[in-house]
């Protein structure tokens, strides 16, 4: 063993370069505060690992990128795993570059001798956000993609030749398969190439020049081997714990028992065609978003390309304004301020998504991203993919085809409830929200004076004051509560939803008992036709309320005879709209489905 | 260019110590080693489980494929080779009437018997051809060579180690049926793929 190990010695020098990579000197002894650089490499190197394992298993094109991510989350033994693991490392490695960059300049790291180390160290930074710009995409869902948008726009517009720049990163004028091929080639060949490139001389640099540490050192020298190799490991340890929690949190958190679902997301499969209004960056680049929402239109290079552009020549003229002791102070500065600036930013966007005034709407959106994620991920398991992608198969989906026609054709007037059991926002000049329309829960605030004529129902419309609402004010107040309740259940019973069926079942009684106060012609069927009562009734006819064939009809034509004739408010006759504004019998019953959430599983 | 840092020499310490410090630098020594090595093994244990994926995935059996009409098949007794269509699942790609495969079907003179046989050769998996002029199946990758039957011609090649694999096919209703699958290859039995 011994003979071997000296051959390999003499051929190799090996002895000699692991003393010197083991036992350089560290003075002033090793120190927790010199553990960022090696979590770094840690990190890259937990990236390469897994990246390798992606690769694996990733087909990158426009229709097989998002169907083999899908296939490594959801089909996969331990995908889900492996790819949380590589999407939350990433985002640690942002976060340790920070304070690496931090610890460097404030102990004063970046002056002479080292210099050229500090460039080293912010061009790796820039391979490292180009990793996690390009990394975004490649999962070829909605957020990536309209991100990846954003963000290659962006760099169209750098002055001269920006444009060819933009067309050469996507391969083409148009988004696609070359934009997933290049983004690859970039993500796992080039960007990866020139990092390791730039650490290795980096660590070369490192290694000349030495730690840097306070002067005198306060404590006996020390070497890299053990005393900082423990120090580096426990760190490293401790990303890898906080990484493994990010992975597995909802689990941990809120009892998420299936395990596909932990880990990073995946959206709905890109569609240049569907508006994505949840789009957002990864956080860490939140702050660039919410920097450039500051630039009008025609200044957006000045946010997005020459200011980033001027900070980053003022990290790189840092070992030079460094020289001077007060240069020192302003270079550290100006990282505080930078962090603090960035935070502040990202505080803001935060802000402006979840409690500002345009949240209800971001939220909104992110809520329907979900339900079209979610979807598009139940129709794969069910349907298995077609050749032509997971696309097909959502756009030929009723559930995402009703929702979005609903989101296009009435929302505009009933706005859009995030759930069937919550209204949201009432609009100002609406109609009736119809989140849960014709259930029990809907009738009842429809047949409540306070509610009747507010916003979320007559409120904002020609019947605000009309005999419903004056009837609901007045006669109705004499009732008892159980009659009104019967009545309720009893009108809501007409529209067979799927899913009170139960409740339906088990409340007979008392809906027979609301049936006969409906076809009372002292009450409901004064106004109303309800099956064989009230014969010739002047408001909406009330048989088979808020089933298929009612709303059916209804949509079709509001101002027939049989609803609200000559006193219909603005709604169209859908069946009969002019061509363009006319709805399909096809997309009708979509929609009638859809409001009665009545969606069609996956068969 | 001088160097501006000289490093000091280090010498490792094993010098002369006292015992305690030399006790806690072992026991730095073998923390180091052991985090350190769990730390790098971290991103190798994530990517295990799905780079052994594909041991878990079967072929889910024999597929029982219609084949051709029994009246388009002639009764010369000689092979005449026929697609197998069914569906097929690739990863995460459903493919609905896919080509998957082909077979020779013989039908005896005279009679309503098919024999089927799969066009792979059980030496190595290439796709066996049919000479017409020598009446033989012949192998283009390592010349194996077949009777019509299927037998082991191993006067012409010693390399086929079973004769052709025969699937099981059956008329129904005026059609021919074959029970498609795949046999293991270089092995004197036949053993159908997991």
């Amino acid at each position: 063993m011994k003979a071997l190990l000296n051959w390999l010695d003499d051929r190799t020098g090996i002895r000699d370069f692991l003393s010197d990579a083991l036992y350089e000197s560290i003075p002033g002894g090793a120190r927790w505060r010199y553990v960022w650089g090696s979590t770094l490499v840690f990190t890259f190197f937990v990236q390469v690992v897994t990246g390798v394992f992606l690769w694996m298993q990733y087909s990158p094109s426009a229709q097989t990128a998002w169907e083999s991510v899908y296939y490594i989350q959801y089909q996969t033994s331990g995908g889900w795993l492996l790819r949380g693991v590589h999407h939350f490392t990433a985002q640690a490695m942002v976060v340790l570059l920070v304070f690496h960059i931090l610890q460097v300049v404030i102990d004063g790291a970046y002056r002479a001798p080292r210099e050229v180390n500090f460039w080293l160290g912010l061009i790796l930074m820039q391979i490292v956000l180009g990793l996690s710009l390009t990394g975004y995409l490649l999962p070829w869902d909605q957020k990536g993609y309209w991100a990846t948008r954003v963000a290659t726009n962006l760099m169209g517009l750098v002055p001269l030749f920006g444009e060819k720049l933009q067309s050469l990163v996507v391969g083409g004028p148009d988004y696609g398969h070359h934009t997933l091929t290049r983004f690859f080639a970039l993500h796992a060949g080039v960007l990866p190439g020139l990092l390791i490139f730039f650490l290795v001389l980096h660590v070369y640099m490192f290694r000349r020049h030495g730690i840097t540490h306070k002067l005198p050192a306060k404590y006996e020298d020390g070497t890299f081997w053990p005393d900082q190799v423990l120090r580096d490991a426990v760190a490293c340890l401790a990303v890898m714990a906080v990484v493994l929690f990010l992975v597995v949190r909802a689990a941990v958190l809120s009892g998420e028992t299936d395990v596909t679902r932990l880990g990073a997301d995946l959206g709905a499969p890109a569609d240049p065609s569907v508006p994505y209004s949840a789009a957002r960056p990864e956080w860490y680049f939140l702050f660039l978003f919410q920097f450039l929402k500051l630039f009008p239109g025609e200044l957006e290079a000045i946010g997005a390309i020459y200011l980033p552009g001027l900070i980053l020549l003022l990290l790189f003229l840092m070992p030079i304004v460094g020289r001077w002791k007060s240069g020192h102070r302003l270079n550290v500065g100006l990282v505080m301020a930078l962090v603090a600036g960035a935070g502040l930013l990202t505080c803001l966007a935060w802000h402006d998504d979840h409690r500002g005034a345009e949240s209800a709407n971001f939220g909104k959106a992110v809520v329907r991203a979900q339900r079209e994620a979610e979807r598009s991920i139940e129709l794969a398991k069910a349907h298995g993919i077609p050749p032509a992608g997971a696309l097909t198969l959502l756009r030929a989906d009723p559930t995402i085809r009703a929702a979005r026609a609903f989101d296009a054709r009435c929302a505009v007037c009933h706005g859009t409830p995030p759930a069937a059991d919550d209204q949201g926002q009432p609009l100002r000049n609406g109609a009736p929200s119809l989140g849960g329309f014709a259930s029990r829960a809907w009738i009842a605030g429809l047949l409540d004076p306070q509610t009747v004529a507010g916003p979320h129902y007559f409120g904002n419309t020609a019947h605000w004051d009309g005999d419903m609402a004056s009837f609901v004010n007045g006669d109705l107040k004499a009732w008892k509560k159980n009659e009104i309740e019967d009545v309720v259940m009893a009108l809501s019973a007409e529209a067979q939803l799927e899913s009170q069926a139960d409740a339906d079942r088990a409340d007979a009684e008392r809906i027979k008992a609301g049936q006969a106060l409906i076809r009372d012609e002292e009450r409901c069927a004064e106004c109303h036709k309800f099956h064989d009562a009230g014969a010739d009734g002047t408001a909406p006819d009330l048989t088979g309320y808020g089933s298929k064939a009612w709303l059916t009809q209804f949509i079709s034509n509001p101002a027939d005879p049989r609803f609200y004739g000559d006193n219909n408010d603005r709604m169209p006759a859908f069946a009969t709209a002019p061509a363009g504004a006319a709805l399909s019998s096809e997309a009708i019953a979509e929609i009638v489905g859809y409001l009665r959430s009545d969606w069609n599983q996956p068969k | 260019m001088a160097d501006l840092h000289p490093q000091p020499a280090v010498q490792p310490a094993s010098g002369p110590q006292a015992t305690t410090p030399r006790r806690r630098r072992f026991l730095t020594e073998a923390l180091a080693v052991v985090i350190g090595g769990f730390v790098m093994v971290f991103p190798f244990a994530a990517g295990l489980a799905p780079f052994f994926d594909p041991l878990r995935r079967t072929t889910g059996g024999g597929k029982h494929v219609r084949v051709t009409p029994l009246d388009a098949l002639p009764d010369d007794g000689l092979p005449h080779p026929f697609t197998i269509t069914a569906d097929m699942t690739d990863a995460w790609t459903l493919l609905p009437n896919e080509p998957i495969g082909r077979v020779y079907l013989i039908r005896k003179q005279g009679t309503q018997t098919v024999r089927a046989l799969s066009a792979i050769c059980p030496h190595l998996g290439c796709m066996v051809g049919y000479d017409a002029a020598h009446e033989l199946f012949r192998c283009p990758c390592h010349t194996s060579a077949f009777d019509l039957d299927g037998t082991r011609r191993l006067d012409i090649s010693k390399v086929p180690p079973r004769n052709m694999d025969s699937l099981t096919c059956k008329v129904e209703n005026g059609e021919v049926w074959v029970d498609y699958l795949n046999f293991k290859t270089g092995l004197e039995k036949q053993v159908p793929r997991a």
